[in-house]
Order: C-alpha cells, then structure tokens, then sequence
C-alpha cells in the first residue's frame, strides 16, 4: 500500500480520485497509529467487527462513478488509463439519485423490527449496529 | 450425520455471505464509522466520483 500511496495523493488533490480505507482493527487509537505511520491520509472507516464479512486482506476495489465494480486488485501501472481516464456508462439506478450524507443507523427502529420479527438475522444486525456505534450513546 | 450437515449448511450460509464484489456489478452500499471522528461514511454518498476502496488490516 505504502507504494501506492505517492500516487494516490496526487490523484486525489487533482479531484480525480476517492479513497476510502476500511480497517478491520478492532482499536481505531492502532489504526490511527497505523495510518500515521505509513501517512495515510485518506478516510479511513472502521471495521472491528467485520460486518462487511471480508475475508482476506488486502483488498483494492475500483468502482466508477455510477457504483459499478470496475476492477478488483487494480494494477497501478494501468490503472490511470483504463479506470480514471476513462468514463464509465450507468448500468441500472439502484443508489440514490443524488449523493447524500450518510446518517447513523435508526437504533430504535432496529430493536423495534428485531422484537417483532424475532429473526436471527435482525438480531445480529441490532448487535453489529450496536457494537459499531455504540448504542445510544453519545461520542 | 446429521452434525455434519449442520456444518456444512453453516460454511455453504457464510461463504454465499462473504464480501464478493463482483467486475461490472453494483457495489453493495455500507455506512460506516470514520476512525477519526466516528461520524458515519457511505459509499452511495461519493456518487458521481470514482473510488478506491481499500480493505486492509494493521496486523
């Protein structure tokens, strides 16, 4: 990644560029460490619990302005080429229409649906919200 | 026997589960925590700009 980095800096001051980091650290104080360290300063989102279910680390994915995957592992030597310089056609509108802010998840909208469908599957995703944000709890 | 199947069905559930972006398919959207301010990031909210998500791990 370090190798990656010079590039990457420069393709984003251009406005080229989005990098997001997603870290499967389980203490965001190590990957701020991290990121400092190896000067990373890009977003860098937080994953402890891997609620993403990545199983393997490293990963690259390049995805165009319309959400699509473009490329998995991409190459840096031809990535300016075949991915930024180029533009990509939408193919199915399943985002929203515009870019919006991201909010925080509906706690209580959570439970609420877990109570009454009483599935495993709302549950965990009640656990992982919870986990992830930390309830109710302000920081 | 009937452990076993157990099992298998388990593996068989989380590796249809697992994170698979696939080339030329939609992205699934995710709202996350930001390590720094631990204000929440999506995808969907850099539509219209192209991105490089990295996974990685400090260990």
């Amino acid at each position: 990644m370090p190798v990656w980095n010079t590039k990457l800096q420069e393709w984003v001051r251009e406005g080229r560029l989005v990098i997001l980091g997603i870290a499967q650290e389980q203490h965001p104080d190590r990957c701020r460490l991290f990121a400092q360290w190896h000067q990373l300063n890009w977003p860098i989102l937080h994953d402890p619990i891997n609620v993403m279910q990545v199983r393997g680390v490293p990963i690259e994915v390049a995805i165009d302005e319309h959400g699509i995957v473009r490329s998995l592992r991409p190459d840096l030597k031809t990535f300016e080429e075949e991915f930024l310089d180029k533009t990509f056609a939408p193919k199915g509108e399943k985002w929203p229409s515009k870019s919006e802010k991201a909010t925080r998840p509906d706690m209580a909208a959570l439970r609420r649906r877990a109570e009454q469908s009483r599935s495993s599957d709302a549950w965990r995703q009640l656990g992982d919200t919870l986990v992830l944000w930390g309830g109710t709890r302000q920081r | 026997m009937l452990t076993w199947g157990c099992l298998s069905f388990l593996a068989v559930s989380s590796q249809a589960a697992g994170y698979s972006p696939q080339v030329g398919q939609l992205h699934p959207d995710f709202t996350l925590p930001g390590i720094a301010d631990n204000e929440p990031v999506s995808l969907s909210q850099f539509r219209g700009r192209k991105v490089l998500l990295i996974h990685f791990a400090s260990w």
